[in-house]
């Protein structure tokens, strides 16, 4: 699944090991969910769209069938 | 990483490095110990020892599991999973050969069990990659 990670970490100036910190995962965690390598569960979802102050739908675009 | 993961990776290499110590003392006391005793309990007791500190390493391991992040837990399971399958592949490939006598080895179920740690591990690793 394709996200918007990426661009809404570096529009805060955060690192991956930031975020890694915020979402109380990994940094290989992050990298993985930053390539669109990784799918999280829903309360990942809940919680990454509450560390960024977005819902989830605006973070992750599902991948037209 | 977050600081919960690195402390609870730092608690698992202490506690599994103590187990696995403690497994190599006990294992070379009981082989000691063993010289020389008949069959009974003592001698059962003595076999059965080394398994305690396996137990340990076990629980150290579990602990471990439950503090991991999600993805990590799963690659975990997911090698976990595929070993098994092997597992049960080479076991009843093994046995079958060996029953027909096409191909004859001595059975020792000591290495079955590092067998499927070390596919684990590899299976993690190529895991990893993928991700």
């Amino acid at each position: 699944m394709e996200n918007r990670l990426k661009d809404l970490r570096a529009e805060r100036s955060w690192s991956q090991g930031d975020l890694a910190e915020k979402l109380d995962v990994s940094r290989q965690t992050v990298n993985s969910l930053e390539r669109g390598k990784y799918d999280p569960s829903l309360p990942l979802a809940f919680k990454i769209a509450d560390v960024f102050g977005l819902a989830i739908e605006e973070i992750f675009i599902p991948e037209k069938e | 990483m977050s600081e919960r993961i690195k402390k609870a990776g730092k608690r698992y290499l202490l506690e599994f490095g103590g187990a696995m110590t403690l497994y190599v003392v006990v294992l070379f006391a009981s082989i000691y110990a063993a010289k020389g005793i008949e069959q009974g309990p003592t001698l059962t007791a003595l076999a059965l020892a080394p398994i305690a500190p396996v137990v340990l390493a076990c629980i150290a391991f579990f602990r471990f599991y439950l503090n991991m992040d999600e993805r990590e837990r799963r690659i975990h399971a997911d090698a976990a999973a595929f070993s098994l399958v092997i597992g049960i592949f080479a076991a009843l490939t093994l046995g079958f050969l060996h029953s027909f006598g096409v191909f004859k080895f001595e059975w020792d179920m000591l290495w079955f069990g590092p067998f499927l740690i070390g596919l684990w591990g590899a299976v993690r690793c190529v895991l990893r990659l993928r991700d």
